[in-house]
């Protein structure tokens, strides 16, 4: 298939169902611009009447008030031309801000429905640029591609006809140039938009140094390696600066051109028609007349540059956007997926659970097993690197569980809807990022708490209540880059505090104490465990406390389960015996 | 990796100065060499500007001199000026802008490198302080703004106005009652674009608040997916994605509006000033005031003249965002680090000696970290520095390299106070490997040779002195692949490279502040096997959470509450049965090692 058919594929099978949608503004749009340019015409010949009018030099006693006519006209003709103006480019920008935000949406909801396995296949930083990038050129296409190319056409044919109505020689003569022009303007608007590029890749480049550099800083000074790395720097400074001076050069050319574009019209004007009019070929009104025309053309010629360039991009990122849309996550709802009611207590059965790496290298989980009893609180223990983090993952089906190896009350998790299954399961991730603006958005996301005193109490039961206080805003103090920055103790606690909120069915909870000092960890572990007596609980830990609470508890070792059973047990087993004692001489050094 | 607190960005506000000297003397400050060429800017900006008000003269000209007369020969001339005109506008025009750009991308160049040096001589202090995102911002985007003032800035500004200034005095010059007939328009002209500019300003910013919470949201969903899809975000995050998308739109249309509204009135103002031209001028013309040229050439002044009009407080935008970004630029510049190079640095001959003397530390004045430390570590010696976390062990290895000046007491390097070696030095001669390794995207070698020129034989000797196994056979293991921040490679791995990369370097003194986290059994015994051999053969100063790898040590300090309160060899301190005691009890007990 030639590059141009699979274009043209593409825009019919891409874009028309938008043109279709959007029908009646794009309608009403071009009924305007038609309008815009019916009179943008009118303007000039107008001035054309006035001109021989007055240069007629008879003694018309009407000769004023016919003048008076032709000055109203022009004023009615001037606004007529501005509201029709407004009007289209309202409704034509407005229809491609319309697409832009519709294909945005579209886009996002399946960045969140696509999942960790796909992510791990595919660079993020090309998904973002898809939903960025890409649709900013969908929307140019939508928008402004379809006004330029509707007011060119329409421009040009009013423009032509009135000129060609007043002299077809003339018209002829000024309109020589053109050809060669659009052939300059085409290259040079996809010139532009290269160089443009290749400023803006180095420029990244840059960034990207200098991103590496402030983050491996305490390296760079660790080492004494400043010299070298400001020579390195320079080298991509330098090189930054070549991009930016070859893009200098074609942007220095646009305004020039512009200028050439309506100079170069109004010298043949001068020169031929000045010509005409000795010749009475024309008369002085069309000479006038016609400098307006042409003026009338400059910008959709130079437009015309740019237009085909906004109708590739946005024709190719339609296809991008369009490939991730099709991108089909792995672990998703079969089509026997089953919205099951499930409600209080849970059974939680993993049988022979094992799990591959992605690349298909050691085993993260292998021939894992065990029965959690509706209500049962179970630990999970083992060192770093063990699997805790995995198996709990596993059970939300982060990763590709295989069918037949986790079980709900009796239920495979692969037979059951995502989002029946992720409601149903409560998750406090080990390293826990706040998604929103304020502390109230990170703490409410996903709940149904809206309340203030609900959320302060979710506060106050996670020891976070003090902190909030303190803050020049509470609730609503803004988090990030302007906002305050928050340490992880203080995020995990957050995090606590949005669990406490809700009420699942089982609750995963990794190693959710882990940044706190003892004595924090001692007064959220109280909640955290009264918050677990309703629910059957699965709770990862590296901090061996209170282990007698646990109804039994799984030591893992290198993906495999050890050992098991209730505290008491398990001291027997040494790996566990020591973890446990370590923790107790921790505290006790800790404390004294 | 880090996680940065939140995924929403604010952008700056706007209230600044329009111009301000201060910073436009700094900046100035960075064009030594091409001022030259500054001045041929601003000298072709009134001439710029200038000759292109002599388009519409010479029309005039020909209609009156060469067309109504029927003059062929004047015609020819004409048209030839005009040809002529329009060349030297465009050379001109090309001329300064290239001009321009050039001055400005080379102020950025040197710019740039200014401040990167800056950043490279700053200290702990700062980068504790501020987060590098922004310090990156500071690096790029400011410095973008900077650049603009040059490229469409002051100069094209002036040149402008001295266009605005002659085509006014043209006019008036060849007709003064047409001429103010039509500057009645301009107060009607400014006040309206004003007024769209302002609610486009807004409008403008709108849009780039929801931009920036578009991306930000957009790209920590990406990024954290896992947890999004684990805590069943997505309704949630698709509702508020939802909202900040509509945000954007609606400030978008906003700013649609506004600028169809500004950019037709200002055109409707043009053709209604033309109208009333032919009403006025047409009744000069029968009264014989005025020529036919001169009414041609006021058409096209009128359209020349209201375009910069509409966009001048467009410009006024554009300089305002310059100086609020020369003032976050300049105020980094500023920026003094408290550890700086002495004076008159002094080199004593490297032993591998180091001593603290009564050293006194806090990270904020009335927090003590450190009180009263004292300890010397002679030349080819082991001391080790044992004790809970969060006592001050790690801060005692930062002052040991100088990453902060003591508070009193003193650091000293083979008999030298620290604060009188060049900042280099002191950290050449104490290499460490630290808790937190970072390791640059790229290979293996770019991560052992850093800036420096090391030859792959000694690279690959090191790699297997510490034993970091190779995937892939040598040497191409030092071409192997290292993505950012070491993303690809275990905890174990990292740590391998961070202390080959300091054994390459042959330091005298070398430092390990161990990381005690994610390390396995394997890399322990790595670490321990290095130590052992390096023992006798340069100083080592270890801080250990893991004790069996320091009991050779020959002084071992325990650390608490920022003071030494054991110390001794391992046998004199498990006599003392103290709290290494204990420590050395609760390592037997990890049979498996665990770490927390």
């Amino acid at each position: 298939m030639t590059d141009s058919s699979n274009r043209f594929e593409t825009a019919r099978r891409l874009a028309w169902p938008y043109f279709r949608r959007y029908r009646g503004a794009y309608a009403l749009g071009l009924l305007f611009l038609i309008g815009t340019n019916a009179a943008q015409v009118a303007v000039p010949w107008l001035l054309k009447q006035g001109v021989d009018l007055i240069s007629a030099l008879d003694q018309d006693p009407d000769v004023v008030a016919r003048l008076g006519y032709v000055a109203l006209w022009i004023a009615l003709a001037a606004v007529a031309q501005a509201i029709t103006r407004v009007a289209s480019r309202w409704h034509i920008f407005r229809t491609g801000r319309d697409v832009e935000y519709e294909v945005r949406q579209r886009a996002y909801d399946h960045v969140l429905a696509l999942d960790p396995a796909w992510y791990a296949r595919h660079s993020r930083g090309d998904v973002i640029s898809r939903v960025t990038n890409d649709i900013g050129n969908i929307r140019l296409l939508f928008g402004f591609g379809v006004l330029q190319l509707a007011n060119t056409i329409a421009a040009y044919a009013a423009a032509l006809t009135m000129m060609l109505s007043m002299s077809w020689k003339l018209t002829a003569l000024a309109l020589a140039p053109f050809p060669l022009l659009f052939w300059v303007l085409r290259n040079f608007g996809g010139r532009l938009h290269a160089r443009f590029m290749g400023a803006q890749q180095s420029l990244g480049e840059l960034s990207g140094f200098l991103q590496q550099a402030l983050q491996g800083m305490d390296v760079v000074r660790g080492f004494g390696q400043q010299q070298g790395f400001l020579e390195r720097f320079e080298r991509v400074n330098e090189h930054n600066y070549q991009a930016n001076m070859r893009l200098a050069w074609t942007r220095s050319l646009m305004a020039p051109l512009m200028i050439f574009v309506s100079g170069f019209g109004i010298f043949v004007v001068l020169a031929a028609g000045g010509w005409f009019v000795i010749h009475k070929e024309i008369t002085i009104g069309e000479f006038v007349a016609f400098q307006g025309y042409l003026g009338m053309l400059v910008w959709p010629t130079l437009a015309l540059g740019w237009l085909f360039n906004v109708l590739e991009r946005g024709l190719a990122s339609l296809g991008r956007v369009d490939e991730l849309l099709s991108a089909e996550p792995v672990i998703r709802d079969r089509a026997t997926a089953r919205e099951i009611d499930l409600k209080g207590r849970l059974r939680v059965q993993i049988d022979g659970l094992t799990l591959q790496a992605e690349d298909g290298g050691t085993f993260e989980l292998s021939h894992v097993a065990f029965e959690a009893a509706p209500g049962e609180r179970v630990a999970v223990v083992g060192r770093t690197g063990s699997g805790k983090t995995v198996l709990l993952q596993t059970l939300l089906r982060l990763f590709d569980t295989p069918p037949g190896a986790v079980f709900l009350d009796d239920v495979d998790i692969c037979d059951l809807k995502l989002e029946t299954l992720r409601t149903r399961i409560g998750y406090l991730p080990q390293e826990p990022f706040l998604f929103g603006r304020t502390i109230r958005d990170a703490v409410t996301i996903g709940t149904n708490a809206y309340d203030d005193a609900q959320i302060e109490d979710a506060l106050r039961r996670a020891d976070i209540i003090d902190d909030v206080r303190a803050l020049p805003e509470g609730l609503d103090t803004r988090l990030g880059e302007r906002g305050v920055t928050l340490s992880g103790g203080q995020r995990q606690r957050l995090m606590i505090a949005r669990l406490l909120m809700t009420s699942p069915a089982v609750a995963l909870l990794d190693s959710p104490l882990a940044s706190m000092d003892f004595a924090t960890a001692d007064r959220v572990r109280g909640e955290l465990q009264a918050f677990a007596c309703d629910r059957t609980v699965l709770w990862a830990t590296h901090r061996l406390e209170t282990m007698e609470w646990f109804d039994r508890i799984l030591l893992l070792e290198e993906g495999r389960l050890i050992a098991m059973g209730p505290h008491e047990a398990l001291m027997d087993q040494p790996l566990y015996r020591s973890l446990y004692e370590r923790q107790q001489l921790m505290r006790a050094l800790e404390q004294t | 990796m880090t996680r940065y607190g939140t995924f929403w960005v604010d952008t700056a506000s706007e209230d600044q100065k329009l111009f301000d000297l201060e910073l436009a003397k700094r900046i100035f400050g960075y064009t030594t060499g091409l001022r030259h060429w500054l001045l041929v800017a601003a000298i072709s900006a009134p001439l710029v500007g200038g000759i292109q008000l002599a388009r519409p003269w010479l029309l005039k000209q020909a209609v009156d001199n060469a067309i109504l007369p029927g003059n062929v020969e004047q015609l020819i001339l004409y048209a030839g000026l005009f040809l002529a005109v329009l060349a030297a506008e465009l050379g001109g025009m090309f001329g300064q802008l290239m001009l321009l750009q050039w001055i400005g991308q080379r102020v950025l160049l040197r710019l740039r490198t200014a401040l990167f040096r800056k950043v490279l001589s700053l200290d702990q202090r700062y980068f504790s302080r501020v987060p590098s995102g922004v310090t990156l911002t500071r690096l790029t985007n400011d410095l973008e703004a900077i650049q603009e003032l040059f490229a469409a800035g002051i100069v094209t500004l002036v040149t402008d106005v001295v266009k605005l200034v002659g085509i006014m005095g043209v006019m008036l010059w060849l007709n003064a009652r047409l001429a103010l007939i039509t500057f009645c328009v301009l107060p009607l002209l400014y006040v309206v674009s004003e007024f769209f500019r302002r609610k486009l300003r807004r409008a403008y910013r709108n849009v780039r608040q929801a931009v920036a919470g578009l991306n930000a949201q957009l790209s920590t969903t990406v990024e954290d997916i896992e947890d999004v899809q684990g805590q069943h975000l997505e309704p949630d995050l698709a509702r508020r994605f939802a909202d900040v998308n509509d945000r954007h739109r609606r400030a978008n249309l906003d700013s649609i509006l506004n600028d169809a509204v500004l950019y037709a009135s200002v055109e409707m103002l043009s053709s209604i000033v033309i109208g009333a031209l032919i009403w006025f001028g047409g009744r000069e013309y029968l009264e014989g005031r005025v020529t036919l040229g001169v009414l041609v050439a006021f058409v096209e002044y009128v359209q020349m003249f209201f375009v910069p009009i509409r966009d001048l407080s467009a410009k006024y935008a554009v300089l305002q965002s310059a100086f609020a970004s020369a003032e976050k630029v300049f105020g980094l510049i500023d920026t003094q680090p408290a550890v700086t190079d002495p004076e008159n640095p002094k080199s004593p001959r490297p032993e591998g000696r180091a001593a603290m003397a009564d050293v006194h530390f806090g990270y904020k004045p009335d927090v003590p970290v450190l009180r009263g430390i004292d300890f010397e570590a002679p030349p080819r010696g082991f001391i080790a520095i044992v004790g809970p976390t969060g006592h001050g062990k790690s801060t005692i290895v930062r002052l040991l390299r100088r990453e902060y000046d003591v508070d009193s007491g003193a650091v000293l390097l083979d008999g030298v106070d620290i604060r009188q070696l060049e900042l280099d030095d002191v950290r050449r001669r104490t290499l460490a490997v630290s808790q937190r390794t970072f390791l640059f995207g790229g290979n293996v070698r770019d991560n052992l040779a850093l800036a420096d020129d090391f030859d792959d034989d000694a690279m690959c000797e090191v790699l297997d002195t510490v034993g970091f196994r190779p995937r892939t056979p040598r040497p191409a293991v030092l071409d192997a692949v290292v993505s950012e921040g070491g993303r690809n490679l275990s905890m174990g791995e990292r740590q391998l490279l961070a202390l080959a990369r300091v054994l390459l370097r042959d330091p005298e003194i070398m430092i390990l502040d161990e990381a005690t986290a994610h390390i396995d059994s394997e890399t322990e015994g790595s670490l321990y096997r290095v130590l052992r051999q390096q023992h006798g053969a340069r100083t080592m100063i270890a801080i250990a959470h893991r004790l069996s790898t320091i009991r050779e040590a020959d002084e071992i300090l325990l650390v608490r509450h920022g003071r030494i309160e054991e110390r001794g060899t391992h046998e004199q301190l498990i006599a003392q049965s103290g709290v290494y005691a204990n420590l050395i009890r609760l390592h037997d007990l990890e049979a498996a090692g665990e770490g927390e």
